[in-house]
């Protein structure tokens, strides 16, 4: 076990997965690690739209309505809302609705990325690089029942998993854009799509599994990448340990 | 006799190709990755432009997979969440 006993999780995006995710994120911290932060970060509002996946009292910003959601069931955890949208750090100066990652996060944070777009995502894992010791993880899920999730995890300023980017394109060059970076009237245009409430909350499983093995039982991971198809009933790991073969 | 010989070449003709979920042994050894991409695109979900991995180290369009290769065609991860 993790000796660890006082911890910061930061979960950027609360949204289809984040919403489930921070629940039980929550439960880890208020029982095994009291005194610890759960940090939620969105910049986007609960909206009716939501509802089909999502469980929220009112509509509003999700971060801090997740928040006020959470807090009160949670006496030993500190539950901090942080209502900004996640940008590069050139975008991020003078403006009060946005941060970058490399202003959020700190060293030994666990983090998850559980955003709607890669353009976010890399900015998160690429910030990562800047510190020697932090865990992020990602989760996503397609528009029906599968999905996946993603573990980059740096030890003494070396890479122990591979940052996503070694061969994940997506992470290189980000086919979709930062609604952080959008205009209002564009971020009001997006579309959710057709995803399912199965697949977000088994996102959500799966990283809490990740945690419980590789943060509270600190154990390698080797199985940093999981793919997932609820449909078929099937799940695959792949090692993605950072001994990395140049042939 | 024969027939022990026919099920050695077809057992020897087998690689091990993993993408998303999919993890199956296919008698593949003597195509190139491109071939393979190709002809199990459809059933394995393979992007066309999905890169190729033989453990850690990235194989081109033309290397020739060999039997008992275990070959990783890498899946995007999730977009939405």
């Amino acid at each position: 076990m993790n000796e660890n006993k006082d911890m910061r999780m930061v979960v950027i995006g609360a949204g289809g997965v984040g919403n489930w995710l921070a629940k039980g994120l929550g439960m880890i911290l208020e029982y095994q690690y009291p005194g610890s932060a759960l940090m939620l970060v969105d910049g986007d509002n609960f909206e009716p739209k939501n509802a089909s996946r999502q469980i929220f009292s009112s509509v509003g910003n999700k971060a801090n309505i997740l928040a006020s959601e959470i807090q009160p069931m949670l006496r030993n955890t500190f539950v901090i809302p942080e209502a900004k949208w996640i940008v590069a750090p050139e975008k991020s100066k003078g403006k009060t609705d946005v941060i970058s990652a490399e202003e959020l996060l700190m060293e030994d944070d666990i983090v998850y990325a559980t955003v709607d777009n890669h353009a976010a995502r890399k900015l998160v894992f690429d910030a990562g690089r800047i510190f020697n010791n932090i865990d992020i993880f990602t989760g996503g899920n397609d528009e029906n029942l599968a999905g996946n999730v993603y573990h980059y995890q740096r030890r003494n300023g070396n890479d122990i998993t591979e940052h996503p980017a070694e061969r994940h394109d997506e992470f290189i060059d980000p086919p979709d854009r930062n609604p952080g970076e959008m205009s209002c009237q564009e971020r009001s245009a997006l579309d959710g799509g057709t995803q399912t409430i199965a697949a977000n909350m088994a996102v959500a499983s799966f990283l809490l599994g990740r945690t419980y093995k590789t943060i509270l039982q600190d154990e390698k991971d080797e199985q940093a990448e999981i793919q997932f198809d609820l449909a078929l009933g099937l799940a695959a790991n792949y090692d993605r340990l950072n001994d990395v073969v140049n042939v | 006799m024969q027939n022990t010989q026919a099920q050695k070449a077809t057992a020897n003709n087998m690689a091990m190709i993993k993408s998303g979920v999919n993890n199956q042994a296919i008698p593949c050894a003597g195509k190139t990755v491109a071939q393979v991409r190709r002809e199990l695109g459809g059933a394995f979900g393979i992007d066309p432009e999905a890169k190729a991995y033989k453990g850690k180290a990235q194989l081109s369009d033309t290397y020739v997979i060999e039997s008992s290769d275990n070959i990783e065609f890498v899946r995007k991860l999730g977009e939405k969440g």
